[in-house]
């Protein structure tokens, strides 16, 4: 028989009063846990500590007792307690409420039955706190103020671990329940309500009440839910462990025939920012299926699921069928011989809202042969009236759809070209509403075996009947009426829309071009982890010396080949960026690399020092614009490095200092550039501790703020930088170099 | 303040939609029904109560802005024993018009894709079968004496919103109604899923505003709650 999982969301205070509660939950039919986050602060009182820990030795073993650290926040305690919760369906308590009368089972079996739908219950508040056994509490009580209906709650695990949980933005405190309810709203999620007798949680005016949620108005946690139109939350950063998550979205893809390009398509899902996603590759009949499989394979994902269709059965059964392999939420469509930009699954989750159902965006198109693109822009807010204004769909592969709308509709079996086409104008007409998420979000390869290649008139006549069955209602006022309304709907600004080799030539195929990669995080940890660290010709470190924080960290990695852009994004790197050339003749041996390697070691140098030197100085005046705002009555004193210092060693003639900034950039050639902020309480200490350093190290330059205001500090710096930059080069002019 | 709007469009469908006004509610997905059928005599209850039967507990005690009850709708949903915590609050004006001695036909509004099927149904007038067809697969519309066949949402709307497709099909007849001079509904066909209670609450909705509902089951057999 199923079971439930309850979630006391905080702790009374009175542990008395909480042991008996707990007692009251615990003796529930159908409950098996009831898991009670402690804080650490709650559980340092002796008091509570003896009797709430002597009750849950003695008593049951049912209560499972979480400590929460100090770092974590209310919506990921939560998060993780639910994540962590033994049974399928949880209920949650954000108020210590009676709920005696509920009948679990009901509960269980509303839930079982629809998976994706939340159980509300009313809450009551009771006149008198005493009350017979058996009496029926409804008509002695009367309901509970709008700031206490969200007391209680039931929901499956895996749901709520699909809408993601409780946004663990910083701010979000106390009652959290509108920020999940509105999110299922949002996406069309039934709330059901049993029968009266066992669908109210009741308490009495002087209840005992969790002490995280005393005197808390929801209105701030439903200010932070309206603030934010999308559905899903914590899409990158989730504190939620990853083997406890479930996949929201499903990466549908059809192939055939194209064993040397799946392996490619597929890794641009894996190096997607938005990780938690299962891949399902339905071969199609390919007349080589092993080639495929092995190609598959040889990705090493535990992720992708590989269908196969004995003989071919049509590119719609094989969309069909990817959804029906699926139980995710959302299916991302993906073509085997494209590529995903990184951040193309993230944009397509959020771009989906009260108002947006399934989201679209533009792409660009590459040529397989030599590299060039061009993008495709495609006009906002896809629906029938488009249609019959330009006839244009929504590109294929840029689809985030909920995976119940394909169940419902279809892909038509039938068709066998422009399958999509027919199906985003049916599900318009069926009241889905489509979204533009206003970027490119993949490269298409164009190539003499594309499909739309080969078959372009078939194409075009399975477009023309969609449009035919768009407007086939319409009258011809109808129809002018529609295509006003059409030409209404303007084109997005899209980054990359007339420069795409720009923005999109790092995420090209490994043979059309050489690839630098510029990553944020914890660069050196991250190299090592994936084996290259050799690649790296680039940091920049902005690290506080006194708590270790690291504010910055930034490498640029040369020569990264499509595999590794994986690697890096397995290894926990979540911002990174691809700056590609195209280099048709790309296919460089290793000697001929070292040697244009060495070429940049002769005549490159100061070329490098360039570069490092203006990166160094662009961070230092971010950093200083921020102390000096969050330092306002301190003094900071700005220490340039000497290039020979690889690491500081003269930290000890500053150690009044409060503040200890460090800014380091490294470039290719073993090039780089150093500077200190130190913090001071007054001037006469920053005074002081550069006097006493500079009688051991006089040629480094320093400064102090604001004795000198950060712009001519930052002017000094640039200068110097001049100078060096003029002294290190040869003048055309014939008067000799400038000393 | 929520409204439920309701549109013959450009493009030629019906639409039947809720719209969160200015309200707070949230109204995700779905959140318009759509017949390919142009209609003229939809009175305002007519769309209450259909409305109540498409978009369901997004109603339930919304403060619903328009379209405007008749004086009586509420009192006769509750006399016909439509639960009182299902209720929207009503903006009431007017009586509704009395459609009682024209209405002398008879609905079937068979399961959606059907083809003809030979039922044992009585009543008033002459029998009108509708077969509603998915809108993934067609559009538009044949009207015969006898038969009305016509697109529809009906299928995801019912399979994203978890509402059973039998009480979008009442809802489909309950809009079409007036033009047909319908004065009684018949559901064949209705899944064992849908309990007793949920039919009572259909049949009561539907009294409400004078329309008779069968179901062609025994449906006082299914389980009592």
């Amino acid at each position: 028989m199923s079971q439930i999982s309850v979630i006391c969301t905080s702790q009374i205070e009175d542990p008395s009063e909480y042991v008996t509660y707990l007692d009251s939950l615990v003796r529930l039919p159908s409950v098996t846990e009831v898991v009670v986050p402690l804080t650490a602060e709650g559980i340092s009182d002796e008091e509570f500590s003896a009797i709430f820990f002597e009750y849950v030795e003695s008593a049951d073993p049912k209560i499972v007792p979480i400590v929460l650290s100090e770092k974590s926040s209310r919506p990921q305690s939560i998060n993780q307690a639910v994540a962590t919760a033994k049974n399928d369906v949880v209920l949650l308590l954000e108020n210590p409420v009676m709920v005696d009368w509920v009948d679990l089972r009901e509960v269980i079996e509303a839930i079982e039955d629809r998976p994706r739908a939340i159980v509300w219950f009313t809450h009551r508040v009771l006149n008198s706190p005493e009350y017979g056994p058996h009496e029926d509490l409804y008509f002695r009580s009367i309901p509970a103020p709008d700031s206490m209906s969200f007391s209680a709650y039931a929901v499956s695990r895996r749901y709520f671990l699909e809408l993601r949980g409780f946004d663990e933005e910083p701010s979000m405190k106390g009652i959290l329940g509108p920020d999940l309810l509105k999110r299922h709203e949002r996406r069309g999620g039934a709330l059901l309500r049993l029968k009266r007798q066992s669908g109210v949680v009741y308490s009495s005016v002087d209840s005992p009440k969790f002490s995280g949620s005393i005197n808390f108005n929801i209105g701030e946690v439903e200010k932070i839910v309206n603030s934010k139109a999308s559905i899903y939350r914590n899409l990158i950063n989730w504190s939620v462990p990853v083997e406890l998550r479930v996949p929201l979205i499903s990466v549908a893809i059809a192939t055939k025939d194209r064993a040397d390009l799946v392996g490619e398509s597929i890794s641009s899902v894996l190096y997607q920012s938005f990780q938690d996603f299962e891949i399902v590759v339905v071969d199609d009949g390919s007349e080589d299926a092993e080639a495929v499989q092995e190609a598959v394979y040889a990705l090493g994902d535990s992720r992708i699921k590989l269908l196969r269709n004995a003989e071919s059965r049509g590119v719609s059964h094989a969309r069909n069928r990817a959804a029906d392999a699926t139980n995710c939420l959302l299916t991302a469509v993906h073509d085997d011989d494209d590529i995903m930009l990184p951040r193309r699954l993230e944009w397509g989750i959020e771009a989906l809202s009260e108002t947006t159902d399934a989201s679209y965006g533009s792409w660009t198109n590459f040529d397989h042969y030599d590299g060039s693109m061009r993008t495709f822009i495609t006009r906002k807010d896809f629906d029938n009236a488009l249609v019959a204004f330009s006839g244009e769909g929504p590109g294929h592969s840029t689809w985030t759809i909920p995976t119940e709308i394909i169940k419902a509709l279809r892909y038509n079996e039938t068709l066998t070209s422009s399958v999509d086409h027919y199906f985003a104008t049916r599900a318009a007409a069926a009241g889905v509403k489509w979204g533009h998420v206003g970027k490119v979000v993949y490269l298409r390869r164009v190539h003499d075996f594309q499909l739309t290649s080969q078959d372009t008139a078939r194409q075009k006549s399975g477009h023309t009947l969609s449009k035919f069955g768009n407007t086939f209602l319409a009258s011809s006022t109808g129809l002018a009426a529609m295509r006003e309304e059409g030409g209404k709907h303007t084109y997005p600004a899209v980054k990359g829309a007339k420069d795409p080799s720009k923005e999109f030539s790092g995420y090209l195929p490994d043979h059309l071009v050489r690839r630098d990669v510029i990553i944020d995080g914890n660069v050196n940890n991250a190299l090592l982890k994936i084996g290259i660290p050799t690649k790296m010709v680039s940091l920049m470190e902005d690290r506080d010396l006194v708590t270790g924080i690291c504010y910055t960290e930034q490498g640029l990695l040369k020569d990264i080949t499509f595999d590794e852009l994986v690697k890096i994004r397995k290894s926990g790197i979540t911002r990174w960026k691809s700056v590609g050339t195209i280099d048709v003749k790309a296919e460089q041996t290793a000697e001929s690399a070292f040697l244009h390697d060495m070429a940049v070691v002769e005549g490159e140098i100061a070329t490098v020092w360039e570069k490092v030197s203006a990166q160094a100085v662009g961070r230092l005046q971010l950093i200083l614009a921020v102390l000096r705002r969050d330092y306002k009555n301190g003094y900071l004193a700005v220490v340039q490095h000497p290039e020979n210092v690889p690491e500081l060693g003269d930290l000890e003639y500053f150690s009044d200092a409060r503040l200890q900034r460090r800014l380091l950039v490294r470039g290719e050639l073993g090039v780089q550039v150093c500077y200190t902020v130190f913090g001071f309480e007054n001037y006469q200490a920053a005074v002081q501790a550069l006097n006493r350093r500079h009688g051991h190290k006089p040629t480094s330059p320093a400064a102090i703020f604001p004795a000198v205001d950060p712009e001519s500090l930052v002017k000094v710096l640039s200068d110097e930088r001049e100078k060096r930059l003029l002294k290190n080069s040869f003048d055309d002019s014939g008067l000799g170099r400038i000393s | 303040m929520t409204l439920l709007r309701i549109e013959n469009r450009a493009d030629g469908r019906l639409s039947v939609m809720l719209d969160k006004g200015q309200s707070a509610q949230v109204v995700g997905f779905p959140r318009e029904f759509n017949l390919d059928l142009a209609i003229q005599e939809l009175d305002s209850d007519s769309i209450i109560v259909a409305g109540l039967l498409i978009f369901g507990s997004k109603l339930w005690r919304q403060n619903l802005e328009a379209p405007i009850a008749s004086e009586t709708l509420s009192e006769r949903m509750f006399e016909a024993g439509y639960p009182a915590e299902w209720m929207p609050v009503l903006e009431r004006s007017g009586s509704a018009p009395d459609y009682s001695l024209s209405r002398q036909n008879t609905l079937v509004v068979l399961p959606i894709n059907s083809e003809r099927q030979e039922l044992d149904i009585s009543g008033p007038g002459r029998l009108i079968y509708a077969h509603p067809l998915d809108v993934a697969d067609w559009t538009g519309r044949v009207f015969g004496s006898s038969h009305l066949f016509f697109g529809t949402n009906l299928p995801l709307v019912a399979s994203a919103s978890g509402i059973n497709e039998a009480v979008l099909r009442l809802a489909t007849g309950v809009l079409i109604a007036n033009d047909l001079r319908i004065g009684k509904i018949s559901i064949p066909n209705v899944s064992p899923e849908v309990s007793r209670r949920d039919l009572l609450a259909m049949r009561a909705l539907s009294s409400s505003i004078g329309l008779v509902v069968d179901f062609d089951e025994n449906f006082w057999d299914r389980e009592a709650e």
